[in-house]
């Protein structure tokens, strides 16, 4: 990751926080490049295992087709809140979002490794049935496709970062805004 | 037969889709950035039936991304939340629209958008929304419309017909959803 933007920044996520975040059921919301140059955007279940995003697509799925033909990939993960940790502590609103190249890691195939990922993602998304939902598609050709992000930022809560505030437009100062 | 779980499977009527964008659920939002690579992020909008309006801070890169390249890709979606009525849940909604974004104000205080805002506020925040954007009512805002040239929704946990791959292996599509 060329870029730590999660480190330390004023209402960012630590990386403890990411990667619990991370592991729960948000979906994630990737966008690709049309054949065109426009965006695409679409909601899919993701993989995040420290490293790198994976997502497992449907062979007629258009933004696979994308993905392959144009690799510029963007992804905003955001919830409302995260799951409670141990101490049934949440974070409110957390978002994070990455940018990168995506790799097609598997052409659509039948019985590839893109069923273990499935499998993985269907326990977080649908509990500990998971896997039995899959099994009347497990036959449908998939894509397996991976994206290591270079750019990672996440923030958190409903304040504003520092940056976005036009001092002197008039209204409260950010301080005044923000209770620090 | 279909399991119940899956709910209703297919598109939205118009009507339907309107009563769902009238939710609580951000827009996810996807535009071009200087180099042309996808930019997301999830925003407030409005949908007033033909056109979606975004209210965004002076500052934020997404707004600069818009102007100076108009491409929009959005979509709204949720797992499961009742309709405005309660009368009926969405199960997995999903609006997915394409077009292009055009500036309707420049950043400004005091503007066209203030009421934009005020609304969105009592759509996502509650009946007491438009007073928690009090304290940043003097922020300079954007005020955008999109206008989409594509709109596409879908409902329920199968797969749309098209997406399915007949073949020798596992169950037919008619196997799978039960019709």
């Amino acid at each position: 990751m060329a870029e730590q933007d999660f480190r330390g920044e004023l209402g960012g996520l630590t990386r403890e926080q990411m990667d619990q975040f991370l592991a729960g059921n948000a979906l994630a919301r990737l966008a690709a490049l049309k054949p065109d140059g426009s965006p695409y955007v679409i909601p899919v279940w993701y993989q995040w295992d420290g490293e790198a995003l994976w997502f497992v697509g449907r062979e007629r799925s258009a933004w696979c087709r994308y993905l392959e033909n144009d690799p510029r990939a963007a992804v905003v993960i955001d919830s409302e809140h995260s799951d409670p940790d141990e101490s049934g502590v949440s974070v409110e609103i957390p978002k994070v979002t990455m940018e990168g190249l995506a790799e097609v890691v598997e052409k659509p195939n039948v019985g590839g490794r893109w069923v273990q990922v499935a499998e993985e993602m269907s326990y977080r998304y649908l509990g500990p049935n998971g896997p039995t939902y899959l099994t009347s598609t497990i036959q449908q050709p998939r894509w397996l496709i991976k994206m290591v992000p270079t750019r990672i930022k996440t923030w958190k809560g409903v304040g504003w970062a520092r940056k976005y505030w036009v001092d002197g437009a008039g209204g409260p100062s950010y301080e005044e805004a923000h209770g620090v | 037969m279909a399991e119940e779980w899956r709910g209703k499977i297919g598109g939205m009527t118009e009507e339907r889709m309107n009563s769902y964008l009238s939710g609580s659920t951000n827009a996810r939002v996807a535009v071009l950035d200087d180099d042309g690579r996808p930019y997301v992020l999830p925003l407030w909008f409005h949908w007033d039936g033909h056109a979606f309006w975004f209210v965004i801070r002076e500052r934020s890169a997404i707004a600069r991304y818009m102007k100076a390249r108009p491409d929009v890709g959005l979509v709204i979606d949720d797992t499961s939340v009742s309709d405005p009525d309660n009368q009926r849940f969405f199960e997995m909604p999903k609006v997915f629209a394409q077009g292009k974004a055009e500036v309707v104000e420049e950043p400004n205080v005091g503007g066209k958008w203030v009421e934009y805002a005020s609304r969105m506020a009592t759509r996502y925040l509650g009946p007491n929304g438009p007073d928690y954007i009090v304290p940043t009512l003097e922020q300079p805002r954007w005020l955008f419309r999109m206008t989409p040239d594509h709109v596409k929704t879908w409902e329920g946990v199968g797969w749309a017909k098209g997406y399915w791959v007949e073949g020798d292996k596992g169950p037919s599509y008619e196997q799978v959803h039960g019709n």
